[in-house]
């Protein structure tokens, strides 16, 4: 299945303390459970990790990182490739 | 789906619990924390260590010891039956209930069921990574921590169901209360409202007060035939129903959610029907609750999902003071996990068996014959009516 990165936040959670010290740097930071436009869900950051609520439009990004490639989430209308944002 | 009773109605029953002190650095090996539980419970009962032919435990990755290796330090005579399961605060019940079982074919006489660990000094389950193919999504983007997980589904279920933090902040206040009367408990201090809501996120939506807090320490109770338990110390405590339940798509361990469709109900909306229907029991006719409390949102999950108050009534049911040992229904009448402390629910299943015993002292529920107790907090668990000997 392909998908265009769009979808909605169906839950999340904000980390104020770090679960591991790999963490310390990146708090607070959000991971939602984003269902995708095409139906799967999938997990991953947003950026920026406040303000989130239930229903959020977001739309997926990439990053490099030295060893592999994340897949996060920004809010929609922030996003300048998002048609709604651009009608 | 319900089951009807059938058969020769239930034969097994529970009749002793044993403890270790609960601490935060045991100094202890774990084998010496199960093997004092065991004997505890099995002297607590009115039997001998020469009575067990059956032991049973579980732990999460490899944090604690065989059955074997209790028979061993305690010198067992022959067992007749083990279980090591490799499961989480899901097995407590389902490890009755099997055991129930196992004493029903004639298979035991009388079973164990333990769990030791030294889980504040030793493996953190809170923060464990789990081996197996689950974690290498989390891991990387730092959703590695079970408080995550739980919390992900207790965000969702707070916004569907048009609650919020004061709803969970009332289980904790609840709790704490109960706290103060149970010598084990590690967290005794009083909670108000107010300090709960002034604590700082640990993780959004939970706070401090929200969460379990890990020990070291180790639990255990014993089953036996219903007939030899009339001649124990105690009352017997019957074995009415148990279930275990893992929805559709369980996920590839206890922290992949991402294939469950429902993150406002867990495993006790599955499993409530069989549960209920076999013991002939309805939910009002239940005298006391001890629901799996990892965290406070299980406790609201599971007396919705067990049908105990309605969809999105358990925060108010909670509020009104239903759960406190003068309420409707006294719950999580030791503190819970959240105060007593962290043994993965085998001392939610002790502290059922205490109360519907009457062994509750100043935390005593008037009214126990029925108890219902879960373990589990999210995709499977198990669950157990308990009843007097009636």
């Amino acid at each position: 299945m392909e998908s265009a990165g769009r979808g909605v936040v169906y839950s999340f959670v904000t980390a104020h303390v770090a679960v591991s010290p790999g963490y310390v740097g990146s708090l607070p930071y959000s991971v939602a459970t984003v269902e995708l436009e095409e139906g799967p869900r999938l997990l991953g950051r947003v950026e920026p990790p406040s303000p989130l609520a239930i229903g959020d439009r977001v739309v997926s990004r990439f990053v490099d990182h030295a060893t592999w490639t994340e897949l996060y989430f920004e809010p929609a209308a922030v996003h300048p490739s998002e048609p709604e944002a651009h009608p | 789906m319900s089951t009807p009773a059938s058969g020769p109605g239930p034969t097994a029953a529970l009749v002793g619990v044993g403890f270790t002190p609960f601490t935060r650095a045991s100094g202890r090996s774990v084998l010496a924390l199960a093997a004092e539980a065991v004997a505890n419970a099995v002297r607590d009962a009115g039997l001998h260590l020469d009575d067990v032919d059956g032991l049973s435990s579980f732990m999460v990755s490899d944090d604690s010891v065989p059955c074997v290796a209790v028979s061993s330090a305690l010198g067992l005579g022959p067992l007749r039956t083990v279980l090591d399961v490799q499961l989480g605060g899901q097995a407590p019940c389902h490890l009755v209930w099997q055991a129930a079982q196992s004493v029903a074919r004639g298979d035991a006489e009388v079973v164990v069921i333990y769990r030791a660990l030294n889980g504040r000094s030793g493996a953190r389950v809170g923060s464990m990574q789990f081996a197996g193919m689950g974690g290498q999504y989390r891991y990387p983007i730092g959703y590695g921590a079970y408080l995550m997980y739980v919390g992900m589904w207790a965000q969702r279920f707070l916004n569907e169901t048009g609650q919020g933090p004061e709803d969970l902040g009332a289980v904790a206040v609840s709790q704490r209360r109960y706290a103060q009367d149970n010598e084990r408990a590690l967290r005794r201090e009083p909670l108000a409202l107010d300090a709960y809501l002034a604590e700082p996120f640990v993780v959004d939506p939970y706070r401090r007060s929200d969460c379990t807090v890990e020990v070291d320490g180790a639990c255990a109770v014993v089953v036996t035939s219903l007939e030899r338990a009339r001649d124990l110390a105690h009352p017997p405590v019957v074995v009415a129903s148990g279930c275990y339940r893992a929805g559709p798509r369980p996920g590839l361990d206890i922290g992949d959610h991402l294939l469950w469709e429902d993150y406002t109900r867990n495993y006790t909306s599955w499993l409530r029907e069989e549960l209920f229907g076999r013991a002939g029991i309805g939910q009002g006719d239940v005298d006391v609750a001890e629901i799996y409390d990892c965290f406070t949102s299980t406790v609201l999950m599971g007396l919705e999902g067990l049908g105990l108050c309605g969809r999105g009534e358990s925060g108010a049911f909670v509020r009104s003071g239903a759960c406190g040992l003068d309420g409707r229904l006294p719950t999580n009448t030791g503190g819970g996990l959240l105060a007593e402390g962290y043994l993965h629910g085998m001392n939610t299943v002790a502290e059922a068996v205490l109360q519907v015993q009457g062994r509750g002292g100043t935390r005593q529920a008037r009214r126990h014959e029925v108890a219902v107790v879960t373990s589990g907090a999210l995709m499977d668990g198990s669950a157990l009516i308990l009843t007097a000997d009636r």
